[in-house]
């Protein structure tokens, strides 16, 4: 402080009316960034607690409904695993000012969310269901595309190998299915009959 | 620890086998295993296997079917029950060829596709549609349809839509054409459909049948409305009563229909004060009715297409009302009726103008240079089958079009020098188009391109005729070409969806259109050429 005084006195400037204008914009400060740092707390189902911030935690309209029941209590959320929500908040916090534009994400999913995709069934299930439950278009639609790609030119076996799928049809049903499917019934539409 | 991420479905056992299977990433992420258990686990049977697949919520799968094409959708069905029935599910918009046949495949199509809003029922001329009762049975089975397309069903009728409005009352939109049903089956589904906001009626044979055409109109739908389409009809203006009932209307156009307009526009204009668009297509309509239209003051976009009836005057009444304008389509068939004078008064008022296509039309320098000065936000122009437009309109163009992005200019007395004056001009020009302009060179167009890098240029001066013949090397051997333009061609369109093949359709036309005939005529003259010396 005394240090501040001979500077602001050197510049000929009036020390009090400077402190008391940093003092104010101290004050202003904090009130400013407490603002934009309210803090979400929620539990997963392994008793974890994260400390997010709203705007990224609201990106899921099931937290946001959720937050408006509990009011600043914790939300708990019991069917989701910490690691896997921490892989979202991660996924939210790079888009939390992207919008709603499920176009945009069409293309993030080439760039800057590429590697995010880029892991195993079980967790490509897992993000998929979480997304879903917490209900976030976005990473849902993203996710959904993961497959599309996965399935996209696959002979039927191929997906059923691929996504380790049983067949339960039987092989009078899947060649009564697969025939009608296929055979253009009344002409060029693709409708499919069973 | 047994918690587990998913739903309860998934018992911890096979998630713990799931993690042990996939990358030891993820095993950390599901549960802690022990080795041993994991080895007895991987000795199960292949129906232990990861099927993680059918944990996935049904939205999630829905979600993926809607994004696939339709080829892997019928793929997708086959793979499992589930996915059958979910794939079937999801299926929203379906589009079926409506001939008799159709009829008695009508439950089972239904039962499987029980999520239909979007139907579309196409027949053809030459055969018989499918009639009442197989529409009755289709609204039976969709009442949540929000859009239906009919084409050439001839025969529905009044009944049959009257029947099918009541059970689909939360119809939105509704488009048909060369349908035989009258004025009783369209009233019908304005009086039960109070959610329609568009209507497109094209070539409706029933309203003219009788001495006296039926009103149409307004029903309950009429307040909801915001476009209406009509398309060749005898009697469109027993729509009358409908359109000026449409107090929300946006949107009016009209092809083809026959009737004096004129009459009818001034109490479309006092009742819809709406209105944002108006297309007119050859139909009769004169200044009177352009000085009606000139009451819409929120009017945008104004279609002027071959009404000869319409002059500068007309233009300019509702120029000098309409200032909120921003685009304009006039198509003068040459008849000299619109030129200058009503280009000017639109320049003069309306600032906001960003689109203007002139067909047909003749506008000079004079009229350009106001429009290039006056409508600063003027971003796509075009100019087609002009007599004066020529380099100087062009130069003037380039000057003062500050804004302009997009340039098309057909059929237009212009050369090379109008190329040049361009390539120094325009400064947020993205892309031109220049076509059967015969002044116009490959040396204009090499102008232009070399001035102008990012400028995507489209001319067809002959200058693709000698690209693509000197490419595939076909002065040398004219047989050998058309074999390697089959066998590019044939790649792509293999188990490709129907756009794959309508575009390599395209590039077989376009290629053997000019280029096969252009290389055949080459080797005929180079073939003569060698067998004289």
């Amino acid at each position: 402080m005394a240090f501040t005084w001979s500077k602001t006195i050197y510049m000929g400037l009036d020390p009090i009316f400077l402190t008391e204008l940093s003092i104010s914009i101290i004050i202003f400060s904090t009130i400013a960034s407490s603002k934009k740092s309210r803090v979400s707390k929620i539990k997963t189902a392994d008793n974890e607690i994260f400390e997010v911030e709203e705007a990224v935690a609201t990106m899921s309209n099931t937290i946001k409904i959720m937050a408006g029941d509990c009011s600043g209590g914790v939300i708990p959320l019991n069917n989701v695993h910490s690691t896997i929500f921490a892989r979202v908040i991660e996924w939210c916090k790079k888009h939390v000012d992207d919008g709603e534009d499920l176009e945009y994400y069409k293309g993030a999913l080439k760039n800057c969310d590429a590697t995010f995709f880029e892991v195993d069934q079980a967790v490509l299930y897992h993000l998929l269901t979480t997304a879903n439950s917490l209900d976030i278009k976005p990473l849902l639609h993203q996710g959904c595309q993961r497959f599309v790609d996965m399935i996209n030119g696959k002979t039927v076996e191929e997906i059923r190998q691929l996504l380790h799928i049983k067949n339960d049809f039987t092989n009078e049903e899947e060649d009564e299915t697969r025939k009608k499917l296929w055979s253009s019934v009344v002409g060029m539409n693709s409708f499919i009959l069973l | 620890m047994g918690q587990l991420i998913s739903t309860a479905k998934l018992t911890s056992r096979r998630d713990c086998n799931h993690s042990q299977r996939s990358k030891s990433k993820s095993t950390a992420l599901i549960c802690p295993m022990q080795a041993e258990e994991a080895e007895e686990l991987d000795r199960s049977s292949i129906y232990g296997l990861s099927d993680f697949i059918s944990d996935l919520p049904d939205e999630c799968l829905a979600c993926i079917f809607q994004s696939l094409c339709p080829s892997d959708r019928k793929r997708c069905s086959l793979v499992c029950r589930r996915w059958l029935r979910i794939e079937g599910q999801s299926r929203h918009r379906l589009s079926l060829n409506a001939q008799s046949d159709l009829h008695p495949l009508i439950p089972s199509i239904f039962s499987r596709f029980d999520a239909v809003t979007k139907l579309a029922l196409k027949c053809d001329r030459k055969s018989v549609s499918i009639g009442d009762e197989a529409l009755v049975q289709i609204s039976e089975r969709c009442r949540n349809l929000t859009r239906l397309k009919l084409r050439a069903c001839r025969d529905l009728t009044d009944a049959g839509m009257s029947a099918f409005a009541k059970n689909c009352r939360g119809l939105k939109k509704l488009s048909c054409g060369s349908c035989t049903f009258g004025a009783k089956g369209m009233n019908a589904v304005l009086d039960n459909c109070p959610a329609l906001e568009e209507l497109s009626v094209k070539r409706l044979r029933g309203i003219t049948d009788g001495a006296a055409p039926e009103p149409i109109g307004p029903g309950v739908a009429a307040a909801a409305l915001k476009t209406i389409c009509l398309k060749e009809l005898y009697n469109g203006q027993c729509f009358g009563p409908l359109i000026i009932g449409a107090k929300n209307l946006k949107s009016l156009k009209l092809f083809r229909c026959s009737g004096d307009w004129d009459k009818l526009f001034p109490l479309i204009a006092d009742r819809v004060t709406g209105m944002v668009e108006i297309h007119m297509e050859r139909i009769q309509v004169s200044d009177i009715g352009l000085v009606a239209i000139s009451n819409c003051l929120n009017l945008e976009i104004l279609h002027l297409v071959k009404t000869p009836e319409c002059t500068n005057a007309g233009l300019g009444a509702v120029a000098e009302k309409c200032k909120l304008l921003r685009k304009l389509h006039i198509d003068g068939w040459k008849a000299n009726r619109i030129g200058d004078q009503g280009l000017i008064a639109v320049a003069k008022s309306c600032p906001n103008l960003q689109e203007l296509v002139l067909i047909g039309v003749n506008p000079t320098k004079l009229s350009l240079e106001i429009l290039a000065s006056n409508c600063l936000n003027l971003e796509r122009l075009a100019l087609c089958g002009s007599d004066t437009v020529g380099d100087a309109e062009i130069s003037c163009i380039a000057v003062k079009c500050i804004a302009l992005k997009k340039l098309c200019i057909k059929s237009c007395p212009v050369s090379d020098h109008g190329m040049e004056a361009l390539a120094s001009g325009c400064p947020n020009l993205v892309k031109v188009k220049v076509k059967k302009c015969r002044g116009v060179t490959p040396e204009g167009a090499h102008c232009l391109r070399a001035n102008r890098g990012s400028l995507a240029v489209n001319l067809d001066t002959g200058e693709h005729l000698d690209a693509s013949v000197s490419d595939g090397g076909a002065q040398d051997n004219g047989v050998e070409f058309p074999l390697v333009v089959a066998g590019q061609i044939g790649a792509p369109s293999i188990g490709s969806s129907s756009t794959g093949r309508s575009t390599s359709y395209k590039l077989l036309g376009l290629l053997s259109g000019r280029s096969l005939v252009a290389c055949t005529l080459r080797r005929l003259a180079s073939s003569n050429g060698s067998s004289r010396s």
